[in-house]
C-alpha cells in the first residue's frame, strides 16, 4: 500500500522535481511557506477579532520576509555559500549574529560542495502580530517549521529540518528579523536498497 | 528623569516551539528509509541591554480606586528596581510607605504623599531627593490593574516564605502555590498580621515582582508569543514612560535576569510617630540607597540583616 501511494506521489508531484506548498502566490521564486494561521494580539482592550484584517495585511509582509529567508537559505541554489541576501532580512545586531549562526540559518558555508540539488522543500508558517497602543502593527513572532530533502554528491540524502521562531519588526516598509530561536535537526537518508520496499 | 537610550544587542533568547510538530508538516518527501540523526545544531539571538550604566526604574503602586487617575492616590508601593546590564545583576530596593521624608513638592511627610500632592514627577523626585537615584523610567499601577494583570495571566506562581492572615481573611500557607489576581493584592498590602509592618509588606511586594518575573521567564521559554502576552496585560493596566521598543528589550533582557540574580530588600528605618501618625524614619545618609545608586544593584552579601525583614 505504501508503496502505492509513493508511486502516486512521485507521478503526481513529477518525481524529484520540487514541491511547491499553497503558501501563496507571494513566494519568491520557488518556495513558499504554507501559512497555517495569522493572529493579533493587541496592547489595547480591543478584541482581536476586530484586528484580523491588520493582521492579515501585516502577516502577508511577515510570510514575504520568512518566504524569502528560507529559499535563500535553503531553496535557491544561486544562493548557496553566499547568504547575504538572506541576512539582509536580519535588522541591526541580529544581522552579524545571524552571519556568525550560518551554519544553523542555512544550507551552510559549503553547500555548493557538499549538495548537488534540493527537493520537496516544505514548511508551516505561524504568525502572531503585536499592535501597538492605536492598533497598528507593530511586532510579530513567526513561528516556523521548515524541511526538504538535500542530495548530497555522494548520492546520498539529508533531510533538512529547521524549527524555529522569529521576531520582526517594521524596518523602512520592510518587516525584519530582530531576535530568533532556532533548531535544526538534520537526519541522513541511507540509500535505498536495490529490492525496493518491504511492501 | 534622565533620559536614556536602551540599546539593543545580543543575548541569549530562550524560546520553545511547543505546539508545532513536525508531524503536522505538509508534502514532506517520501523517505521510506531510515533516518540518521546527523547533526542538532541550535541558533539564538534577541536583543538585551548593555552599557556599563545602570538603568532605573521607579516602580509604584497607587492606591487609587476604579476611576480616579493613579497619580492622584496614595502609593502604597514603592521599589526601586536597579539594573546593571554589564553584571547582569538587578536589585529591588523597596521604600515603605510609611517613610517620613522631605517632599519634593515641599514639607515633609510619608511618602506615599507624594504621588498625590505631585503625581508621578513629584513621586520621581521626591525618590530621587532621597536615594541619589536618578530614575531613566517609571512603572505604575493600581489595585484593579495589578488584580488585572494577575488575572490575565492565569494567576501567579509564588512560593510564600510564611504561613500569615490576610487583611481580608485570606490564609496564606506557606509554600508553593498559585495567587488569583485579588490574592496577589492581599498579599502584597497585608501588613498588620506579619512580623514587622510595613517593612514586611514592603518585602512580599518584592517577592510579587520576582515571582512574576520568574514566571514570565518559564513561560517566555516555553512559548515565545508568551512575550505578548504578558506585555498586553501590563499595557492595559499600568501607565508607563517606558518606550514600547525599550519595553520589548527589557522583557528580553528580563529572561537573561533569574530571580537569583536579583537581590529583593527593605529600606528600613526606625518606628516614630508624627502628628499621631505611624512613621518610619528611614537612615540618613543610607548605605542600601548609596549602594544601588552607585551601580544599580546590591550584591546579597552586602545586605545588612535589618533590610532583609522575614525572609
Amino acid at each position: 500500500m505504501i508503496a502505492v501511494l509513493v508511486i502516486a506521489g512521485f507521478l503526481l508531484f513529477g518525481g524529484g522535481k520540487k514541491l511547491i506548498p499553497d503558501g501563496g502566490p507571494s513566494g519568491p521564486g520557488e518556495f513558499a511557506f504554507h501559512l497555517a494561521g495569522v493572529q493579533a494580539s493587541p496592547l489595547t482592550r480591543t478584541p482581536p477579532s476586530e484586528l484580523k484584517d491588520t493582521a492579515r495585511e501585516a502577516g502577508a509582509g511577515i510570510k514575504e520576509t520568512m518566504d524569502e529567508l528560507y529559499f535563500r537559505a535553503f531553496v535557491d541554489t544561486g544562493s548557496w555559500g553566499d547568504y547575504g541576501a538572506a541576512f539582509e532580512l536580519f535588522d541591526g545586531d541580529a544581522q552579524a549574529r545571524a552571519e556568525a549562526d550560518e551554519e544553523v540559518l542555512t544550507l551552510g558555508a559549503t553547500a555548493k560542495d557538499d549538495f548537488e540539488t534540493i527537493e520537496g522543500p516544505s514548511g508551516l508558517l505561524t504568525i502572531v502580530v503585536q499592535t501597538d497602543k492605536k492598533d497598528a502593527p507593530v511586532t510579530a513572532i513567526a513561528e516556523v517549521q521548515f524541511q526538504a530533502d538535500a542530495q548530497r554528491k555522494d548520492d546520498s540524502t539529508t533531510q533538512i529540518s529547521s524549527v524555529g521562531s522569529f521576531f520582526l519588526r517594521q524596518v523602512d516598509g520592510a518587516w525584519k528579523i530582530f531576535a530568533y530561536r532556532v533548531d535544526r535537526d538534520d537526519q541522513a537518508a541511507a540509500a535505498p536498497s536495490p529490492s525496493g520496499s518491504p511492501s | 528623569m534622565r533620559p536614556r537610550r536602551l540599546v539593543a544587542v545580543l543575548a541569549s533568547l530562550a524560546a520553545g516551539v511547543a505546539g508545532l510538530g513536525l508531524a503536522t508538516l505538509q508534502a514532506t518527501p517520501a523517505a521510506s528509509v531510515p533516518l540518521l540523526q546527523i547533526g542538532k545544531a541550535h541558533a539564538e539571538f534577541a536583543p538585551s541591554l548593555q552599557g556599563d550604566k545602570p538603568i532605573f526604574i521607579l516602580v509604584l503602586g497607587s492606591d487609587s480606586r476604579p476611576g480616579t487617575p493613579l497619580e492622584r492616590g496614595l502609593c502604597d508601593s514603592i521599589h526601586i528596581l536597579g539594573i546593571n546590564p554589564a553584571a547582569k545583576r538587578a536589585t529591588l530596593v523597596g521604600i515603605p510607605r510609611d517613610s517620613y521624608v522631605p517632599l519634593s513638592t515641599g514639607g515633609t511627610n510619608k511618602i506615599n504623599v507624594a504621588l498625590a500632592q505631585g503625581g508621578a514627577k513629584g513621586m520621581i523626585a521626591t525618590v530621587e531627593n532621597l536615594t541619589g537615584v536618578r530614575f531613566d523610567y517609571y512603572v505604575i499601577t493600581g489595585f484593579d490593574g495589578m488584580k488585572r494583570i494577575f488575572d490575565a495571566l492565569g494567576g501567579l506562581k509564588i512560593d510564600v516564605p510564611y504561613s500569615f492572615q490576610g487583611h481580608e481573611g485570606t490564609s496564606f500557607q506557606e509554600g508553593k502555590q498559585t495567587f488569583t489576581g485579588a490574592q496577589a493584592l492581599e498579599f502584597s498590602r497585608t501588613r498588620k498580621t506579619v512580623a514587622h509592618g510595613d517593612f514586611d509588606r514592603s518585602m512580599n511586594q518584592g517577592r510579587l515582582l520576582l515571582a512574576a518575573l520568574a514566571q514570565f521567564k518559564t513561560e517566555f521559554r516555553k512559548d515565545p508569543t508568551a512575550l505578548f502576552k504578558w506585555l498586553a496585560a501590563g499595557s492595559r493596566n499600568v501607565a508607563t514612560d517606558v518606550p514600547l521598543n525599550e519595553l520589548l528589550t527589557l522583557a528580553f533582557a528580563s529572561a537573561e535576569f533569574g530571580p537569583k540574580r536579583i537581590t529583593n530588600l527593605v529600606a528600613v528605618g526606625s518606628i516614630g510617630t508624627a502628628g499621631g501618625a505611624s512613621i518610619v524614619n528611614l537612615p540618613s545618609p543610607n548605605p542600601i540607597f548609596q549602594d544601588v545608586a552607585a551601580d544599580g544593584y546590591v550584591l546579597p552579601k552586602d545586605i545588612p540583616a535589618e533590610n532583609a525583614p522575614s525572609g
